[in-house]
């Protein structure tokens, strides 16, 4: 489904620029660079972040092919190693909702959700549907419903009298064939993040984070999550999540959960053919996860050297570095190193205002593990973004303006910020 | 009694995406009214080649009803830009040209992958669009046309031996 966006001649300009370098060199700080960034050359074809050995570049490649490739109804002829699509699903490739491993992209039309992003379920939804609303399904199985987005719009001022404006969505199940859930069902919409750079945040140390913890002022400190991926840190690993996914969301098992997104009672569902036991095979999970484990993540485009010390300056000073950390350790084949991200990984609560809703519109308890930044100019290179979990966030300033809770001091910060400041804050954020 | 319940779960389901339908396609970015109308018109049955010299020629502003072709039967003018596995996809070729250079929309009933090929090499794509929802068109993409020059459309990665395509140029469906 995803086909590339409109690329302006500006950014063309920038990735040729930074194509030149070599990856290793393409985010140089000095003698301290960072790892994992690297030029995109082919976006369509990401490159992996270091230097690989034979057998590993293979599995690369062929990570690469899987990931982009639609799997089909079990049984279709001559694709028996992509076969077993479903019966209920979201997307049919991985690159549906991480279109060339970036982040989703926004709903096209006002009604309509991201065709990146997916309606998880938990509480007594998931127990009739699934952990995920499948919007899709093969011939003989009906989709499990739609889900529809209603914008509200609130509006405010900037200390200095600036006016600023957000759009907040509220969800609807649609066409659900098993009847709506009960009310206490929380709806959990979920847009697809990056995939780039996985590998390098599961070689961050868990004491790292519990040393950011420790530093972390006691009103603002983050929770360990169980995991460490997810929009809330559920998924242990990348395996984990990839295994997760293909579960859930396009109804393949895997050596790592066995089952489809059937509930108990969806028989037909639980009773459909397998595209084979488990349908994605070792092998093209190992490649998946390599892929996903050694992608690199796009190179920063640089700013002007007076704008970058000022952008870095606003960035600690509104106390966006407290969550969004500048610079991980990792330690990768006995080599120690650091890492861009601007996150914490750990949980925070944000906020009513982007905490989760039942079906009654309530909004129940959430954290949310601090999103990576890294990718940032990648991501605004080719076309509209969509930020926090559900991509509600149309640009940066929105989604500061949605941060609450735990970040209310830093939204603070940023609401009496001066317009040339804010400026300054959302550009080099918009370069990372 | 099981499969008469079931029947009537996926008769429901029939009758509410038939109503739903009606406005899945307003969730295109654009205004797609242009090509859901084509969508709606009889198709011209055309089987897409598999090489450029024999591919069928095809005119903008008509509905082909597409038979493809095992992939690996198929010889690209270039390769499909996206890297993917043929494992019992299906793809073939189509031959235009436009009087007049321009956007025009390519829009398929399917997420096949497309590529736009000029003198031996795919164009760039101005933009794509998609609806999950939306049963013809479901997938959009938008290229730059040269007029005159004669331009290869490639379709690879078909989960399926049939599809439904259109080109419009963008005039002919203007923006929301």
């Amino acid at each position: 489904m995803p086909q590339p966006p409109r690329v302006s001649p500006a950014a063309l300009v920038c990735l040729a620029l930074l194509a030149a370098l070599p990856p290793q060199l393409a985010a140089a700080d000095g003698g301290d660079a960072p790892l994992g960034r690297a030029a995109f050359a082919n976006r369509r074809a990401p490159p992996a972040w270091r230097e690989l050995p034979s057998a590993r570049r293979e599995h690369f490649d062929l990570g690469l092919l899987i990931f982009n490739t639609s799997w089909v109804i079990a049984g279709t002829s001559n694709a028996a190693r992509i076969d077993g699509l479903g019966p209920l699903f979201v997307g049919s490739s991985c690159d549906t909702c991480h279109n060339n491993g970036a982040r989703g992209r926004p709903a096209a039309g006002p009604a309509g959700t991201s065709s990146s992003s997916v309606m998880q379920l938990a509480g007594a939804g998931e127990q009739i549907y699934g952990a995920v609303l499948n919007t899709a399904a093969i011939a003989g199985h009906a989709p499990e419903g739609q889900v529809q987005v209603e914008w509200l719009h609130r509006e405010g001022r900037y200390a200095d009298g600036g006016s600023w404006a957000l759009r907040e969505p509220r969800y609807t199940l649609r066409n659900l064939i098993y009847g709506p859930p009960g009310a206490g069902t929380v709806l959990r919409p979920r847009i697809g993040p990056q995939v780039f750079g996985t590998g390098l945040l599961e070689q961050v140390a868990l004491q790292a984070l519990e040393d950011i913890q420790g530093r972390q002022p006691r009103a603002l400190r983050g929770e360990l999550p169980p995991g460490r991926f997810g929009w809330q840190g559920e998924a242990l690993d990348v395996e984990h999540q990839t295994a997760l996914a293909l579960a859930r969301e396009m109804g393949l098992s895997s050596n790592r959960i066995a089952q489809d997104d059937c509930s108990a009672t969806q028989i037909a569902c639980r009773a459909e053919a397998q595209g084979g036991a488990p349908e994605v095979s070792d092998e093209f999970m190992r490649a998946l996860v390599t892929y996903q484990q050694e992608l690199a993540v796009p190179a920063r485009v640089p700013l002007p050297a007076e704008r970058e010390a000022n952008g870095g300056r606003l960035f600690e000073r509104t106390g966006c570095a407290t969550c969004h950390q500048p610079s991980l350790p990792v330690s990768i084949d006995d080599t120690d190193g650091r890492i861009d991200a601007f996150t914490d990984l750990l949980l925070h609560d944000l906020g009513e205002g982007l905490a989760d809703r039942n079906l009654a519109g309530r909004p129940v308890p959430s954290r949310w593990r601090t999103a990576p930044l890294w990718g940032m100019a990648h991501a605004g290179q080719f076309g509209d973004i969509a930020l926090l979990h559900d991509g509600r966030a149309a640009s940066v300033e929105e989604a500061i303006l949605w941060h609450g809770g735990q970040a209310e001091e830093a939204r603070s910060a940023f609401l009496h910020l001066p317009a040339g400041d804010r400026q300054t804050l959302i550009a080099w954020v918009e370069s990372l | 009694m099981k499969a008469l319940a079931r029947l009537a779960i996926l008769s429901a389901a029939a009758l509410s995406t038939t109503a739903f339908a009606a406005d899945a396609c307003s969730s295109f970015k654009w205004n797609v009214a242009h090509e859901v109308h084509l969508f709606t018109t009889p198709p011209t049955a055309t089987t897409a080649g598999t090489e450029a010299g024999k591919a069928p020629t095809i005119t903008t502003d008509r509905l082909y009803a597409l038979t493809l072709l095992p992939q690996e039967s198929v010889r690209y003018a270039a390769s499909p830009s996206k890297p993917m596995l043929a494992d019992g996809a299906y793809g073939g070729l189509l031959k235009f040209r436009v009087d007049k250079a321009g956007p025009h929309r390519v829009a398929i009933d399917d997420g096949f992958w497309l590529d736009m090929v000029h003198e031996g090499k795919p164009l760039q794509s101005v933009d794509f669009n998609g609806s999950r929802e939306c049963a013809g068109p479901r997938k959009i993409v938008v290229y730059d046309l040269p007029a005159g020059a004669e331009l290869t459309l490639q379709i690879a990665a078909a989960t399926r031996s049939t599809g439904r395509l259109t080109v419009t140029p963008v005039a002919a469906a203007p923006a929301r």
